[in-house]
């Protein structure tokens, strides 16, 4: 049975034995040259990189898209790099129904050197300027922070963004709903506690996966990562927190976030390929302990316009989230497509069969209603039995001809996030949204002899034989296949 | 050689100029290159028209980083607070 990889470095050889990625030998810079690389290769669909001479950081390194396009996602889980979408979802939603429990090691390579509280400084990692205009040096792009619920012992990971205030802090955005929030808010804010955190720089691939896929409420993380590891996810305990971090990580900051204090934090290029929200008044996160791997590799996730990191990753982990939610709940689902161009405000569902008029308004209910993909889909594409999700030129099509704009459903006052470019600043402040269902499918009232109109397409409008003579002629016509 | 900070602020024509206020600066040119874009939270004088060859220089954003108010202001740094900022003084968000 095909494996998982945990570590980055065995990645980045798989990724370059496949063609998919490059070593930047020549010198780059931290501020703005190195997120410049990177933008510019998602756009080009260019391979991952990993920078191995960075300007002022010698024995340092800097690298990213390691998860920007499905082929790496594949090799990730260790399947062959051309296995299609579909098939990508069935393997990452059958192993995810086996969780394994972690295993705690006594020794890491991410401990491999330490720097205790009285030396922390923050700097002395290169963290990247990633966007000329952002309010920081964000160490928070390609990352997975740890934080426990201190009541039953919930371990959540979360891919956040977290931007270098001074030498021993750090400011981030923390949403309530977020699983980090819930953890905050509810269960450190009310005692005026300080939150215990570990943000773990450079993950393995399947602990990147993990962090920025949302399982569900109170599902173990470092379970979901043995589950698609295919074996116990070593863990290492933390020197100054009461947590747990993978042991392959390349750097971990250790700390605590500080009640009752915040920081200007932002703006951030961010998922959705814009700069949405303002600099605002941010969580604060102390600093008491830095280790960190030989060598260190410092992951970048260059959020903006796709396709990038966050666009793959969510193009499987909401879509197997979704297709399972729909699945319970009996719908005849084909498929469920979120396309990475949407940057995760769009999904399309396919169904099988229509068995009930108004089966869209059901389908919208549970993709809207489904945590962790809910706050960010806002434009929800379904699709009939002769349409193919995964077929973007076929959706385009139905979408154009089959969705009357009449049955177009709008949903006021549903749950957002602030960082949706299209909601005004006060919709923002309260993610507070506005959502759209474009049925495509044909009303059920309709006459299939005389009303519903038939597809003009080879697969639709032909007698099979004659399908079948054009097919076996094909070569012979002259066509090349 | 003077130094090169910069901030944000809501709206840079409602700076007010000659008086001390309380406001989160960057490091654009420190000593140590690997300190650049480290946040100080300072009392400063912050005045208009500054004499580029001796005066320290303060770039000010507006909320989105993209866009930069064409004319630097001049600042003149009169203490750092030992506390970070809890809340801006130039910004209504």
């Amino acid at each position: 049975m095909a494996k998982g990889i945990q570590d980055t470095r065995e990645f980045i050889e798989k990724l370059e034995a496949a063609g998919e990625l490059v070593r930047i030998k020549k010198e780059v810079d931290w501020d703005l040259e190195a997120g410049a690389i990177l933008r510019r290769g998602a756009e080009l669909k260019a391979p991952a990189a990993l920078m191995e001479n960075v300007k002022d950081y010698p024995g340092w390194r800097l690298g990213g898209n390691f998860l920007a396009s499905y082929r790496r996602y594949a090799i990730a889980l260790g399947l062959d790099p051309d296995t299609p979408v579909p098939e990508i979802q069935d393997e990452f939603e059958r192993r995810t129904e086996h969780p394994i429990k972690p295993e705690i090691v006594s020794e890491a390579p991410c401990q491999e050197n330490v720097i205790e509280e009285k030396d922390v400084d923050l700097f002395m990692l290169p963290a990247p300027m990633v966007h000329w205009g952002d309010g920081g040096r964000y160490l928070g792009t390609y990352c997975l922070e740890v934080e426990k619920d201190p009541d039953t012992g919930w371990v959540n990971w979360g891919m956040y963004r977290r931007m270098i205030h001074d030498e021993r802090h750090l400011g981030g955005l923390v949403l309530p709903y977020q699983d980090v929030g819930r953890i905050l808010y509810e269960k450190y804010a009310p005692k005026g506690e300080g939150m215990p955190f570990a943000l773990v720089l450079t993950p393995g691939p399947i602990g990147a996966i993990v962090s920025a896929t949302s399982f569900g409420v109170e599902v173990s993380e470092p379970e979901m990562a043995g589950a698609l590891l295919g074996e116990p996810y070593k863990l290492v305990r933390c020197k100054t927190v009461p947590l747990e971090v993978p042991a392959e990580a390349e750097v971990v900051i250790e700390g605590e976030v500080v009640p009752g204090l915040t920081v200007e934090e932002g703006p951030f290029g961010e998922y959705t390929g814009f700069r949405t929200s303002p600099r605002m008044p941010r969580n604060v996160f102390r600093v008491k302990c830095i280790t960190y791997r030989n060598n260190a590799i410092v992951g970048i996730s260059n959020m903006g316009l796709p396709v990038d990191d966050c666009d793959i990753i969510w193009a499987i982990g909401f879509a197997v989230r979704v297709r399972r939610a729909l699945k319970r709940e009996g719908i005849p689902v084909r498929g469920v497509n979120w396309i990475p161009e949407g940057c995760g405000q769009m999904c399309i569902v396919g169904l099988e069969r229509i068995p009930y008029a108004n089966i869209a308004s059901q389908v919208a209910d549970i993709v809207f209603g489904t945590r962790g993909p809910h706050m960010y889909v806002h434009h929800l594409i379904i699709v009939g039995p002769e349409c193919d999700p995964f077929n973007i030129a076929e959706v385009i099509h139905d979408f154009a001809n089959c969705c009357h704009p009449k049955r177009i459903q709008i949903r006021h006052d549903e749950t957002s996030n602030p960082l949706i470019p299209f909601l005004d600043f006060e919709e923002r402040v309260w993610s507070r949204g506005t959502k759209a269902v474009y049925d495509c499918t044909w009303p059920l009232w309709w006459d299939p002899r005389i009303e519903v109109p038939p597809r003009a397409g080879f697969k639709f409008i032909y007698p099979k034989e004659v399908q079948e003579k054009v097919e076996k002629n094909w070569k012979e016509y002259g066509f090349k296949e | 050689m003077p130094k090169e900070y910069d901030a944000w602020v809501d709206n840079p024509e409602a700076i007010p100029e000659g008086q001390e206020v309380d406001i989160t600066i960057r490091e654009l040119t420190p000593d140590d290159p690997r300190k650049k874009y480290k946040s100080r939270y300072v009392r400063a004088v912050l005045f208009r028209n500054p004499d580029r060859s001796k005066d320290d220089i303060l770039w000010v954003r507006y909320q989105r980083g993209s866009h930069l108010y064409p004319e630097p202001f001049g600042i003149r740094i009169i203490k750092d607070h030992p506390t970070l900022q809890v809340k801006p003084t130039l910004s209504k968000t």
